[in-house]
């Protein structure tokens, strides 16, 4: 079932974006998502087990590439050919799921994440249940708590090997456009940090924090590191396992939605109710922005939009929307008489650049926005130097 | 033999030659030609939505049951018969290589949809590239004005995914022409001068005039140059390419590839005046300019009703369609045969799955993936002939047998593109363009 067309994935957002706000320890969130229990269209992490179709091997897969950062689904089918998964650790991690009632439909109703007494899961064309059994081999033996329960503990204990590196790595790789270890859902011994000894001190400093999200953010937005520049002033580019200079990041569709809903001024997406009672967005504008414009992956240093995606980001709606005179906040609020033409420059950069327009750019288009522009109309010279704005790499890549 | 290529590609494109010396990248495109012309290649996917009957089209039962109410009829190449609501293709048959042997495993629109666009089931961790993705990022020569892969008026309502580039990313995506999928372009349906109206999605912007969209750009590449020249690397130039591009196809004459109302009333009506025949008329416009893959559905003209999907009423429903299809197709082939075009161009005619040869009590058919069929035609193929073979009431395969896998590495080795190619998913995994044997035979 896709949770996606119901506007459930939205929802998990809104839950994820709850936990994130509160500061809830990032032990406790995983917690949640692998316990949860009942419908999906009642809880938010409930929702992580419906779009996984309850399905053992489906669930082991994504945790264990999410929360501990390592491929093993790929032993689901043979043995791992570059790390040491086999596929006894793929379905021996794939049997804490084995004991979830299987969903009786295909509707969103008969998805419920409830625990059941029996179920395993066999090796596809063996004969033999798979017990089970800890990433890294330690087995789990079957006593009066649940599967999950087991699961849950060992995945976001202090002293579980892969989930504070597998956490750290990830935050390293939003902020800084690659992982210590990349990709950042390949760790092992096969693939080594550029870092180890970073990632090791970031990673026992954080399990020993409380798994606190906000903190680890702080601080590597402290880091000499974070705070060094994109230019390029000399030479070429360098290896990027260096850090040597700040990344130049693509936006995801979300994000840069989001910047253009902040460039306009306007507050945005209003919630409402389905029938199911399900929250969601009835943004038309944002799912078929978002349809267009999302990649594979997220916080990427290479930029993988093309021609239909430029085409939407210079003619679509939502720059329309952006560079209509009569919708733009931004733009109304220009037309005050204090401002000067200079001035009106400035808030137009700084409001989309975060920086003044170096003295090429305002000598030109001051004199754009004082002539009128081609129109002889102040108020569309902005709007025209707004859409500019809002077209150029800088605005479209975090850099 | 070349000049006269080029020229008909100016004059068919509608250019003068004072136009052409005027704008900077046509030097480029014509010094490119002689080497373009003896690699490029184009794909047209046909697209029948709801899956077409097979014993009403390519693989009739006469005398049998399960035949139903069509007569066959004799083609071009002597044995081999379409149904007789296929007549202008029939003479082209010595063109086609009829597939009639493809065994598939997915019998439900959703995920039917997806294996044939994919070659894959749905579901599990990978998100794979629709076809057309994948073959033209492998086709494609990086040097066109337009993009490489466009889907004209596609139906994705049964599965969106099978329709999206998947783990190659968004810049592999088609561009859309006359979708009709999203709440706005519906409203857009209205026909113009009796025919449907197929544009491009943002092509420009409605509100703004010629002179002030080049103001625009000029602004636009004042604050691009100052960012650049402090940011030389991968990611903001390959955005600034992307966007040069997408600006060339904004202000240049490709774009006209777009504007149908360029054709006489003649060709127009002979492709027919409806979605799938103009679609057809707009596929052979693009790749006289150089487009790789393209893809068009046929969903008849009632939008209400899905086409091919005939659980009843088969038979007035598959004689509506036939003509459409027969119309479309036929002027497709010789047009681009009249244009040398042919040799270089594969094209694919397939639905989800085919439909029970035993009709059901409400004079329809359902779903049947057992046993159905495919046709190539084109460049790469060797036509007038039929592949595999099916029972005498149609519901097994004889002989030939062929998978999805099969079908698409044939497509693949048809245009030239190793099946075998690998690109590299999300999550690491190499994975090939095709799993699957080419069916050699259907080779030319």
């Amino acid at each position: 079932m896709n949770i996606r067309r119901l506007g459930l994935e939205q929802r998990f957002q809104e839950w994820l974006r709850g936990q994130f706000a509160a500061n809830a320890p990032y032990n406790e969130t995983v917690s949640q998502i692998i316990l949860a229990k009942g419908q999906a269209a009642q809880t938010g992490p409930a929702l992580f087990y419906t779009a996984l179709k309850m399905q053992p091997e489906e669930l082991a897969a994504s945790t264990s590439k999410f929360f501990c950062g390592v491929q093993i689904q790929c032993a689901q089918c043979h043995d791992h050919p570059f790390d040491h998964w086999t596929r006894k650790d793929f379905w021996g991690y794939a049997a804490f799921f084995a004991r979830l009632q299987k969903p009786l439909g295909d509707q969103q109703a008969a998805f419920q994440a409830t625990d059941t007494p029996t179920g395993e899961v066999k090796i596809p064309d063996t004969d033999d249940d798979v017990m089970p059994q800890f990433l890294g081999g330690v087995p789990s033996k079957d006593n009066d708590r649940t599967r999950r329960i087991r699961l849950a503990e060992w995945l976001t204990s202090k002293d579980n090997p892969y989930f504070a590196r597998a956490t750290v790595n990830r935050v390293w790789a939003l902020m800084f456009g690659r992982g210590l270890v990349d990709p950042v859902d390949d760790l092992g011994a096969h693939n080594p940090s550029s870092h180890p000894e970073l990632l090791d001190e970031l990673s026992n400093w954080f399990a020993e924090s409380g798994f606190d999200l906000q903190r680890l953010v702080r601080v590597l937005a402290r880091t000499k590191a974070y705070n060094r520049s994109s230019r390029i002033e000399s030479g070429g580019e360098d290896a990027p396992e260096l850090f040597a200079r700040m990344a130049i990041k693509s936006l995801t569709a979300e994000q840069l939605y989001d910047c253009l809903i902040e460039a306009m001024k306007r507050r945005d997406s209003t919630t409402v109710t389905n029938v199911h009672n399900i929250p969601y967005y009835n943004d038309v504008n944002r799912q078929e922005f978002l349809e267009k414009l999302r990649a594979p992956t997220q916080g990427a240093t290479q930029y993988e939009g093309g021609i239909p995606q430029a085409l939407t980001l210079m003619n679509g709606s939502m720059i329309r929307q952006a560079t209509d005179i009569s919708k733009s906040d931004l733009l109304l609020a220009l037309d005050a008489p204090f401002f000067t033409d200079e001035g009106r420059l400035e808030v137009l950069f700084l409001s989309t650049l975060s920086r003044k327009p170096t003295p090429r750019e305002h000598k030109k288009l001051t004199k754009y926005v004082t002539d009128g522009g081609v129109t002889d109309n102040r108020r569309e010279a902005l709007a025209d130097i707004l859409w500019g704005l809002l077209n150029s790499s800088e605005f479209v890549l975090n850099h | 033999m070349f000049e006269l290529t080029r020229r008909d590609l100016w004059q068919s494109a509608g250019l003068s030659l004072a136009g052409i010396n005027a704008s900077g990248w046509l030097p480029a495109i014509a010094n490119a030609l002689p080497e373009a012309k003896s690699k490029r290649r184009h794909c047209i996917l046909l697209w029948m939505p709801g899956g077409p009957s097979q014993t009403d089209t390519f693989d009739m039962k006469p005398g049998h049951a399960n035949g139903g109410e069509f007569k066959p009829i004799k083609t071009n190449v002597p044995g081999v018969e379409f149904s007789e609501h296929l007549p202008l293709l029939a003479k082209q048959a010595d063109k086609m290589a009829i597939v009639r042997s493809l065994s598939t495993a997915e019998g439900d629109h959703n995920r039917g949809t997806y294996l044939m666009h994919t070659g894959h089931a749905p579901g599990g961790p990978i998100s794979y590239p629709t076809i057309g993705s994948s073959l033209s990022k492998a086709m494609s020569l990086e040097d066109n004005e337009l993009p490489d892969f466009v889907s004209i008026s596609p139906y994705t309502v049964f599965n969106r995914n099978a329709f999206g580039p998947g783990f190659l990313g968004p810049r592999h995506a088609p561009l859309t022409v006359g979708g009709v999928n999203n709440i706005r372009q519906r409203q857009q349906q209205n026909n113009s001068g009796g025919y449907p109206v197929l544009g491009v999605e943002d092509l420009n912007n409605t509100g703004v005039s010629k002179t002030r969209t080049d103001a625009r750009l000029d602004i636009w590449q004042t604050i691009q140059s100052s960012f650049l020249e402090t940011h030389d690397v991968a990611s903001p130039r390959a955005h600034d390419t992307v966007y040069q591009r997408a600006v060339k196809m904004m202000q240049t004459e490709s774009a006209k590839a777009f504007d149908l109302a360029d054709e006489p009333e003649k060709v127009r009506q002979a492709y027919g005046a409806n979605r799938f025949g103009q679609s057809c008329l707009m596929a052979r416009r693009l790749i006289e300019r150089g487009v790789s893959f393209i893809e068009i559905a046929l969903r008849g003209a009632n939008q209400g009703v899905l086409g091919w999907d005939t659980h009843n009423n088969n038979f007035a429903r598959t004689k509506t369609l036939s003509a459409e299809l027969d119309a479309g197709w036929s002027s497709l082939m010789r047009e681009l045969d009249q244009r040398g075009l042919l040799d270089s161009t594969t094209i694919i005619w397939t639905g989800e799955f085919g439909r029970t040869p035993k009709i059901n009590r409400n004079g329809g058919r359902d779903h049947y993936p057992r046993a159905w069929t495919s046709v190539l035609a084109g460049g790469g193929i060797n036509g007038g002939q039929v592949i595999g073979k099916t029972s005498k009431s149609g519901e097994t395969v004889e002989e030939g047998k062929a998978d999805v896998g099969d079908l698409m590495a044939t497509l693949c080795a048809a245009v030239k593109v190793d099946p075998q190619h690998q690109n590299i998913s999300a999550v690491g995994r190499p994975i090939r363009i095709a799993e699957g044997t080419p069916i050699a035979e259907a080779l030319s």
